[in-house]
């Protein structure tokens, strides 16, 4: 039995050139030794010299069992990488079934008086952190690590979960030389694989393992051996303003489609979007589980006098009432961690919980609602041709209300009923309702904005201000959620800028309802110098950004605002009694599908009014356009 | 319990929130954060959203087990105060723990939820510093959704082994005002403890005929928040701290003095100084090429440097005892205990004599309470007296040879040796060693103007570049350096870190950079940013409530040279100068033709403490010197 491949891709012709290592574990030769800077990346703290994985199925106690081992051998280069000598394994634990970590092997390989010096790694040495009921870390430091040390390791970890067979990332933070997987696979399970971040392998084959075949039960057969490697592969740089690592690390992904049972029958576990869609619906944490939700619910609905109200008034009651008295414990969850009554008791839930619960609430209303599947930011994209359920961590709300598709997201109190939060934003998300496949955009193209209007009064050495800021949309919720109504953070901010705040002049208005902007107003002053009697205005003061976030001449990853984002600010002030205007900047007006930009200055009279206004009209903007982001933020 | 944790034994039962100060080695993003949120992390709130209503722990305590009672109680009166709901109990291998119980009250005081067994998970509880440590906690969280309600949750611990018996700070979080406190300690009457308490009053004491009760009762409502140049806000909680006079830890021993303390610490290290034969080898080699004490001393030191790393793994007594020099010397990697206590059996080997030294490490010097003897420390160092030379070695540090640093000079080490103990000063840094002096020459011909910047930093600055420089790389590096290090606007394009040798207490630090906004011309007028001093913002005096605290001078001198296109003249007034009891600031203008400006500006500020009256004359002094720094030069073109 073969794997299932979706894709083929080419295999590569032109491996390039290599520093060749030994890639045998416990074998050092002298190239290993002699390295002190790698070719490609001399900045590398450490370089991975090999990394070499392999998966294979083992009988245990009637049962079959997938072992992975692992051997890496590592050259550290600086102090700074003495980091990658310390080494944590996750393994996983359900109830009485868990993995297993063993076979553990560590050791040093330094020069001392011009000799190869071996320390070996004393496995008592290791130590288990518990992170929750069903994650523990094994940790160990390898012994007498220093910069120019050679480190390697192995390990085997026997699990009896078939359903994820272990993941290979070819990247890491810093370079790797020769980084190989091989997974034997049996007629048993069948799996199907995705690459990311590349678009092929140095050598990838596939042949019937040349043993002596193997049995289980009547069954006769021999292991497929599926090899992939890659070589000299970059250290990943984590730039900023991505939207996870996890969409752009080079990486091989594995996931179980089918499973064939020795009578001869076969369960298909995932073919197609169709086929998860309706075993959701099935799902007792997923489909029953709004059923039930729909039932807890009507009996939470004391007054039925809201039956008889319109969608957008049964939207918006379902919606409160959930974000009034359930909060969200920040767990992201696809499927509900327990009964809805359990919920309804505890008072907090996961976002699974949480918004599933609220679909059961609105279809008990009479309202059309429906699970949105959706991965988050931090957890990356998915890929529409590859049904893999572990794409997702996260389900929203999607619901018609007077013929219109309004997104939702109950775990977030300060937020618009109709808007989700910005960890909601990425890409589209999976509408799971029956016999239909159909994705939904989640991107918000309706620019959020922060409009600051200043009046200012000159008098002998100071300025006095009158500030009053606007928000909307997502600037508003951000300023909802870091400062609330909290005059001494938000005075804390404003000292930031240099100001001299008047005391008790803060007023943030509607700071709870949420439907409305958010005002934020209050007066302070600040030095203002007159040389040489002349007075020089900063019409905007303090407000306006003055460093580029972009510091990189050039960008390999998109660049990803989130949301269209909209500043505008606007200055009022009359020249002061004895002063004339001698200068003034002249108009600039940018407008183009990326980016806009005005800044004007009116002058009538006494009064001036200085305008200054830019809208990043998109929430991406591709590699492309990096440089004339980068330009336009100068 | 453990060495590093900075509060100790103060904190080792609270869910207290704050900051703790690390060993010097895992300190270096904490400074960086408190430099940039300097001042912003504000604590205080204008209505409660919760409040620690009724705490209490009941201790019982004898020869041979020690039992706390701990009780809280927390209304919540908002969401906002709903992060309380979530409960961690510390424990550790030490400590057993049980009788865990809590509810929930609504308004009326009536019963509406219980905590259930099966809802308490177990999770390690290991500190950023560390790479492991037997301590965990059970965790779980009770909540309701009509406000107000109150949470009501109690356990219990029983210890065998203690060297504290309460070290007691009845608050939530230094924000969350605490209703009324009590701590209760029962013992039989001839058991003798040792305690004191700051900002609480003294306690009740009750004697039967076969126990004493001593009782404290106490409440917090000021809402403790941190300030500039001040002492650290722990010093202002109140805090009970109760040890026993004689105790049973790994070996038995009495906090009747610091001497018997002293005594008890040496014992528990008795034997932990053997070194391996092999590696004795290798030490003779090492000191082949020293020829004096000085140089065997320094040589070793260099050894230790290149051949060890900081990894703090603690488990059981692990807290106070190190673990032995054989097993650094073949794993070459420790802890702060471990790796000084290995080094003293190194140098031993050498004949040459040191002294296991504890300390209080922190960024603000926290000061020892002679009066208490107890484990008040969290780090230690190496002390080497000598006739004519005296050492001071941190086994944990990278940084130059015999250079403490910000974190442990100028404060009491609690001297160990097995003829008693004593308190010596660590040396403080002088003026001269904490100078940061930057050169400047600023191009304007093109814009953005363009700096090439040069730096020697000595003191804080010393450690922080250097501390960068080591644990990052590549475009890391450039971006924290230009993130924490380059003054606002600026953005770099190269840059080159160097020291003259090995164990200078100076670093250089070059750059080139541009600026957008450093310069900007309106008709004929020239309008140029002064490079300000780097000086963090202080209170003004209606919102300071603590003392000055100055724990080493700020020494700063600049030299910034503008190359000018147009022939100018200078319209600004030429010099400022400052002189108080805080300490000196001077600023002078000068063109040396019209085509060049030269400003140089100098400040210091002594290395003192002063009560909260002079902050008055402080704060105007200080603001004086800001206000100058951020004064524009004005030039007008004269042709």
């Amino acid at each position: 039995m073969r794997l299932f491949f979706i894709i083929l891709f080419c295999l590569s012709s032109a491996s390039s050139f290599t520093q060749e290592f030994n890639t045998s574990f416990g074998r050092i030769g002298q190239k290993e030794v002699d390295l002190q800077q790698y070719e490609h990346d001399e900045d590398a703290e450490a370089v991975v010299l090999f990394d070499i994985g392999k998966s294979h199925f083992i009988k245990n106690e009637g049962s079959i069992d997938v072992v992975f081992e692992r051997k890496t051998r590592i050259k550290i280069l600086a102090e700074s990488g003495l980091e990658y000598a310390e080494i944590e394994i996750p393994y996983y634990i359900d109830g009485s079934q868990k993995e297993l970590v063993y076979d553990l092997e560590a050791s040093t390989y330094n020069i001392e008086d011009g000799k190869l010096h071996t320390t070996t790694f004393d496995e008592k040495n290791t130590y288990d952190e518990t992170i929750n009921n069903n994650w523990m870390v094994k940790k160990f430091a390898i012994p007498n690590v220093r910069s120019g040390s050679i480190i390697e390791y192995a390990y085997k970890i026997s699990s009896p979960f078939k359903f994820n067979l272990h993941d290979w990332e070819f990247q890491w933070k810093i370079p790797v030389v020769y980084s190989e997987y091989i997974v034997n696979t049996i007629p048993f399970y069948e799996y199907t694989w995705l690459l990311q971040g590349s678009s092929n392998f140095d050598i990838q084959e596939s042949y019937t393992a040349k043993t002596l075949p193997r049995h289980f039960g009547s069954i006769e057969y021999k292991d497929i051996v599926n090899r992939y490697v890659k070589k000299n592969i970059p250290a990943f740089d984590n730039t900023e303003f991505i939207s996870s690592v996890n969409d752009y690390i080079i990486k091989l992904d594995f996931q179980l489609s089918k499973v064939n049972y020795p009578s001869g029958h076969s369960i298909e576990i995932m073919t197609t979007w169709e086929k998860m869609i309706e075993e959701l619906l099935k799902h007792s944490d997923f489909g029953k589980y709004i059923n039930k939700s729909a039932k807890a619910a009507s009996k939470l609905i004391e007054d039925n006098e809201i039956l008889n109200k319109s969608d957008q008034e049964k939207f918006d009651f379902a919606i409160d009432y959930v974000k009034k008295n359930f909060s969200w414990d920040k767990r992201y969850r696809k499927y509900a961690t327990d009964s809805p009554k359990k919920m309804i008791e505890a008072k907090y839930g996961s976002s699974a919980d949480i918004n599933l619960f609220t679909i059961g609430f609105l279809n008990t209303l009479g309202i059309e609602a429906y699970p949105l599947l959706i991965s988050t930011r931090d957890h990356g994209k998915i890929k529409y041709d590859y049904p893999f359920a572990h794409f997702f961590n996260y389900v929203i709300i999607l619901a018609r209300v007077d013929d219109q598709l309004i997104l939702s997201d109950a775990t977030e109190p300060l937020s618009l009923n109709k808007r989700i939060p910005t960890r909601c934003i990425n890409d589209k998300g999976l509408i799971i309702q029956e016999e239909k496949v159909s994705w939904i955009k989640l991107e918000t193209t309706l620019p959020s904005s922060i409009k600051t209007s200043l009046v200012l009064d000159f008098s002998e050495d100071e300025v006095n201000v009158l500030n009053s800021t606007t928000l909307t949309e997502y600037d508003a919720l951000n300023f909802r959620k870091n400062y609330s109504d909290n005059t001494v953070l938000i005075s804390e901010k404003i000292k930031e800028n240099g100001y001299t705040l008047i005391d008790s002049t803060i007023n943030v208005t509607n700071t709870f309802e949420v439907n409305k902007p958010l005002i934020v107003a209050y007066q302070h002053t600040l030095k203002q110098e007159i040389v040489s009697n002349k007075l020089f205005v900063k019409p905007f003061l303090n407000e306006i950004i003055d460093e580029n976030p972009f510091k990189q001449k050039t960008r390999t990853y998109p660049i990803d605002f989130t949301y269209p984002q909209k500043r505008t600010y606007q200055s009022y002030f009359e020249i002061p009694e004895g002063y004339e205007l001698t200068y003034i900047p002249e108009d600039v007006i940018i407008n183009n599908d990326l980016f806009g930009l005005i800044f004007q200055v009116k002058n009538e009279g006494k009064s001036i009014t200085v305008f200054f206004d830019y809208v990043f009209k998109q929430s991406t903007y591709q590699v492309a356009d990096y440089s004339k982001i980068k330009f336009y933020f100068n | 319990m453990n060495y590093t944790e900075s509060v100790i034994y103060w904190f080792s039962n609270q869910q207290l929130k704050m900051k703790k100060n690390n060993t010097v080695k895992a300190t270096f993003l904490l400074i960086l954060i408190c430099k940039l949120l300097c001042g912003f992390d504000a604590l205080a709130q204008q209505e409660e959203d919760a409040a620690l209503v009724f705490v209490s722990t009941n201790i019982f305590v004898n020869q041979k087990k020690l039992v706390r009672e701990n009780h809280f109680e927390i209304k919540i009166n908002n969401r906002k105060g709903e992060k309380y709901t979530s409960v961690n109990i510390p424990f550790s291998n030490l400590s057993k723990i049980g009788k865990i119980e809590a509810f929930i009250k609504d308004a009326d005081g009536i019963i509406i939820k219980k905590l259930k067994k099966s809802d308490i998970v177990t999770k390690s509880a290991i500190e950023k510093y560390s790479f492991y440590e037997d301590n965990f906690i059970q965790s779980f969280r009770l909540k309701h959704n009509v406000y107000p309600y109150t949470l009501v949750y109690s356990y219990q611990t029983i210890e065998k082994e203690f060297i504290h018996i309460a070290s007691w700070i009845p608050l939530l979080d230094t924000d969350v005002p605490t209703k009324k406190a009590l701590l209760k300690i029962v013992t039989p009457v001839d058991y003798q403890i040792r305690f004191m308490q700051t900002h609480l009053n003294e306690p009740l004491i009750e004697t039967t005929a076969d126990q004493i009760t001593y009782q404290w009762e106490g409440n917090y409502d000021q809402q403790v928040k941190s300030q500039v140049f001040a002492p650290p806000v722990f010093d202002f909680l109140p805090q009970v701290n109760v040890v026993p006079l004689w105790f049973e830890f790994d070996k038995s021993g009495s906090l009747e003095s610091w001497k018997s303390f002293g005594s008890w610490q040496n014992a528990i290290m008795n034997g932990l100084d053997i070194i391996p034969d092999s590696e004795l080898l290798k030490i003779q080699d090492v000191l082949k090429e020293a020829n004096s004490r000085s140089d065997t001393i320094k040589l070793l030191y260099h050894y230790l440097q290149d051949n060890t790393r900081y990894i703090n793994i603690s488990i059981e007594t692990g807290g106070l005892k190190p673990y032995p020099a054989s097993y650094v010397a073949h794993n070459k990697y420790g802890d702060c205990k471990a790796l000084t206590n290995y080094f003293r059996a190194v140098l031993k080997s050498a004949n040459i004599p040191s002294y296991y030294s504890k300390v209080y490490a922190s960024n603000r010097i926290h000061d020892i309470d002679h009066n208490f003897p107890a484990q008040q420390f969290n780090h230690i160092i190496l002390y080497l007296p000598g006739e004519n030379e005296s050492f001071w070695l941190d086994c944990t540090s990278d940084r130059a040879f015999d250079y403490l640093g910000t974190f442990t000079q100028n404060r009491d080490a609690l001297i160990i040796d097995d003829t008693g103990s004593w308190f010596v000063r660590t040396p403080k840094l002088a003026n001269n060693e904490v100078l940061e002096s930057r050169t400047a020459e600023i191009l304007t011909a093109n814009l953005p103007a363009t700096i090439k910047m040069e730096q020697s930093l000595r003191g804080y600055m010393y450690e922080l570049v250097f501390d960068l420089d080591v644990n990052y790389t590549g475009s890391e590096k450039k971006r924290m350096l230009n993130k924490y290090l380059l003054p606002k606007g600026f953005e770099i394009s190269d840059y080159e870190i160097h020291r003259t040798h090995r164990d200078a207490r100076e670093i250089f630090f070059h750059y080139t950079a541009s600026a957008s906004e450093l310069i900007s011309q309106y008709g004929n007028d020239i309008i140029i940013q002064n490079v300000p001093f780097d000086l963090p913002k202080i209170e003004t005096p209606a919102e300071r409530t603590f003392p000055i605290q100055l724990d080493y001078p700020i020494n700063k001198t600049d030299t910034l040279h503008y190359m000018l296109s147009d022939a100018c003249q200078l319209k600004n007034p030429i010099s400022f100068e400052l002189n108080s009891i805080f300490g000196t600031y001077s600023y002078t203008l000068s063109m040396i033709d019209e085509h060049h400006l030269i400003v140089t500006k100098k400040i210091l500020i002594h290395s003192n403490r002063y009560p909260l009256s002079d902050y008055e004359a402080f704060h105007s002094f200080y603001t004086a010197v800001v206000e100058q720094e951020n004064k524009n030069i004005h030039l007008t073109k004269t042709n």
